[in-house]
């Protein structure tokens, strides 16, 4: 044996020794900074940590985490974190807590220097839910109501109204060319009645007649030839009358045709207002839907990443299909039945005490979270968590089993009379940035059962407001904002399901409707404009020639109503003249 | 540098009055702690014997250094040896599981497949490092080293400004 030799080693252990001494807490520190900084994505930190050896205690203080939305803030800070390890399982290398004490949870706390991540520090985003985010922005742009909502979408009245494609002037050309050819046909029919000779001819007979004859004989000859006159008289006036009543009847076909122009010119109207009205016919599920997906698969997206961080630190659990292969350079553990056997980490007991006797803004609840364990058929039981608040009123349970047969989670929060003030609502759209004031009744359920997870979340959110300055100069978030704002009976129930890494997701909300009618009056004032352009252009493009069209019938009809005036005096004329040369005895 | 700084310590310890048995003690040892993973339990008994028994520390380092390069070819080996006794081996079964109940055992992670697998090949090669390398360096020393000192490359490599700089460097810093 040599002593140098000894010394040398005896030198290396107390070095060692040393090492652990004045270092281990801060290499711990350091490790669980670290740690904490890559799992929730932002700065943490620890005001002090002790691990002692002799006593086999931890005792942290001052745990604050930055918020990664606000570097300024921390989303959660702890005063004091204490346990102490049992030694009989460390003695073969296992770690084992009885109690641990949590005390002091605080939220929203102002920090005193930045909580700010270098750039390379931030974990991207869950690529599965970016393309959905991304497939819903796609689809956003293409729905006509909403870019109408926007104020993207204007009315083109050249492109609605075609004059080339109005029935009502095609009617009016239609019924001009019938005008037209009924009118001379009324006048060749006038013409054609040929009643001035046929005049002439009648009074040339009547003036022949001899109603002064003495002879009977002769007078009874001049009298059947008066009765002859009178006959052929009213022959003529029946085919006078005959040729009015065709005129007539003529000129009604097109008093008729006018009214049937009128219906034809509102009935282009309505075919117009159609086609600008047709974004109308959007359903409230697209709306709702696109408003509130962006915000819903962030939260989601959130939640599944605390689930992870949660399942990845839990035993694999359910019954092994297959031989675990070994991972290069490492090795694998071979477990052997044990007396006592102790999984490599169980945590009895966390018991979380808070809100009783620290600062205001401290979070007032209270719990135990139970047998956190590294192996469940080792410690025998499930992963039980209890956990009940006063402010807000809430409480969150769950069972995670994680043995040899089974691997399910159940987490159930419900949350009573949330205060939603400043209650971030994303970067969609269609909502406004935040929540000035409201409250919400929320209950959220994660289901995990093997490969297949999930989260289903029901909101009732009431007595929402919001700033104009959160709200924007968008119409369509004031128009969603409004409806939030006055709806006090909100229902929204939210779906996400992972099943063997395939993704859906889904949105089911009353509000669905209330926007859509929300969105469908918008768009019906915004009509109201183009509507009165519209029936400028058609009246323009209709009236015009439906004037003429009158203009046109009036002289026409004045032409016919002259002639036939005329013919009928000339009738009178001959009457008359037949009388005074007859006496009236004729009759 | 450093390999060449390896290199002349070898040299060094091969040309100088450092017994053989030292020189193979220090490497067979050096092996245990290249092929095993080297914040293992039981290196710390290996590190604890290099420090007391007369044998050579450098030639356990260099040995550390060059089996620690070969432990990555040889790890798959090793895993394989280790799963073969703790689980292929069952008679064996109630020996792991009597070491498993021990307290402190455990830490030593016997039960470890790459460990276990690798400190029993280390172990197996111990005696036949010690005979081999023992009769090596006699071999060198009374045949090969006069040999190589007579060679005209050895000769030139002496011979120039470079090699007696590093040298003065060299005996500087040691």
């Amino acid at each position: 044996m040599r002593w140098k030799g000894v010394i040398t080693f005896a030198v290396i252990l107390a070095l060692m020794a040393l090492f652990s001494f004045f270092f281990m807490d801060n290499l711990i520190k350091w490790g669980m900074e670290t740690t904490g900084t890559m799992v929730t994505g932002a700065k943490t930190e620890i005001n002090s940590l002790e691990l002692s050896f002799a006593r086999l205690s931890f005792s942290l203080n001052g745990l604050q985490s930055a918020d990664p939305d606000n570097e300024w803030q921390n989303r959660l800070e702890i005063n004091d974190i204490r346990f102490k390890m049992n030694w009989r399982p460390l003695l073969e290398g296992k770690v084992e807590i009885e109690e641990m004490a949590v005390e002091g949870i605080r939220s929203g706390t102002k920090r005193t220097t930045s909580g700010k991540l270098p750039p390379k520090e931030i974990p991207p985003p869950d690529p599965v839910v970016e393309k959905e985010k991304e497939s819903l922005s796609a689809e956003t742009e293409d729905v006509p109501a909403l870019k109408i909502l926007k104020g993207e979408q204007k009315v083109n009245v050249d492109d609605v109204v075609k004059p080339n494609e109005l029935t009502a002037p095609a009617e009016i050309q239609k019924v001009n060319d019938e005008l037209d050819k009924r009118h001379n046909s009324s006048m060749d029919l006038l013409n054609n009645l040929n009643l001035t000779p046929r005049i002439e001819s009648i009074k040339k007979q009547i003036e022949d007649i001899n109603i002064k004859e003495k002879d009977p004989r002769k007078l009874k000859k001049e009298i059947s030839k008066a009765k002859d006159i009178l006959k052929e008289i009213d022959k003529l006036k029946g085919d006078v009358k005959a040729a009015e009543n065709q005129v007539r009847s003529d000129y009604a076909y097109v008093d008729t045709a006018l009214k049937t122009i009128d219906q034809l010119k509102q009935k282009d109207y309505e075919a117009a207002l159609k086609t600008i009205t047709e974004a109308k016919g959007i359903t409230g599920g697209d709306i709702s839907r696109l408003a509130l997906g962006p915000v819903w698969l962030d939260r989601a997206q959130s939640a599944l990443k605390w689930y992870k961080i949660i399942k990845n630190l839990m035993p694999a659990g359910g019954p092994i299909t297959e031989t675990p292969k070994a991972k290069a350079f490492i090795g694998m553990d071979i477990a052997f039945p044990k007396e006592k056997g102790y999984p490599a980490f169980l945590l009895k007991k966390v018991l979380v005490t808070t809100g009783d006797k620290a600062s205001a803004d401290e979070l007032k609840f209270s719990g135990k979270v139970e047998n956190i364990s590294s192996d469940q058929n080792l410690s025998g039981s499930p992963t039980v968590i209890s956990l009940t608040g006063t402010s807000p009123v809430f409480t969150l349970d769950g069972l995670l089993v994680h043995n040899a047969t089974a691997s399910n989670d159940t987490l159930t929060l419900i949350i009573k009379d949330y205060d939603l003030k400043g209650f971030s609502l994303g970067n969609s759209k269609f909502l406004p940035k935040t929540v000035s004031g409201g409250r919400a009744d929320i209950h959220a359920a994660l289901v995990s059962s093997g490969g297949k997870t999930q989260i289903d979340i029901t909101i009732l959110p009431r007595e929402l407001v919001f700033t104009p300055e959160d709200i924007g100069q968008s119409e369509a978030t004031k128009q969603i904002a409004g409806v939030l704002s006055s709806s006090n009976d909100i229902k929204i129930e939210a779906v996400v399901t992972i099943d063997g890494g395939k993704f859906s997701w889904k949105i089911k909300s009353n509000l669905d409707d209330k926007i859509s009618e929300a969105v469908k009056n918008l768009i019906a004032a915004r009509m109201e404009d183009a509507k009165a352009e519209i029936k400028k252009k058609i009246d323009a493009s209709v009236d015009q020639q439906k004037q003429e069209l009158v203009n046109k019938l009036q002289v026409n009809k004045g032409q016919a109503d002259t002639q036939l005036k005329e013919k009928n005096t000339s009738l009178d004329g001959l009457d008359k003249l037949f009388e005074s040369k007859t006496k009236g005895l004729v009759k | 540098m450093l390999t060449l700084k390896i290199l002349r310590k070898l040299f060094r310890i091969l040309n100088g009055d450092v017994s053989p048995r030292q020189i193979a003690g220090g490497f067979a040892f050096g092996v245990i702690l290249g092929l095993t993973p080297l914040l293992s339990l039981h290196n710390l008994l290996v590190l604890f014997l290099i420090c007391i028994i007369r044998v050579n520390v450098s030639s356990a380092i260099f040995s550390m250094l060059i089996f620690k390069l070969l432990a990555f070819l040889i790890d798959p080996l090793s895993h394989q040896l280790g799963y073969l006794l703790l689980v292929d081996f069952g008679f064996l079964n109630s020996f792991w599981t009597f070491l498993y109940n021990l307290p402190i055992v455990p830490w030593t992670g016997f039960n470890n497949t790459l460990v276990l697998g690798s400190l029993v090949i280390s172990l197996i090669l111990f005696i036949p490092n010690l005979i081999v390398v023992n009769k090596g360096v006699v071999a060198y020393r009374t045949s090969l080293q006069p040999k190589l000192e007579k060679t005209k490359l050895f000769k030139l490599i002496k011979a120039t400004r470079i090699y007696s700089w590093y040298n003065k460097i060299s005996n500087i810093v040691d």
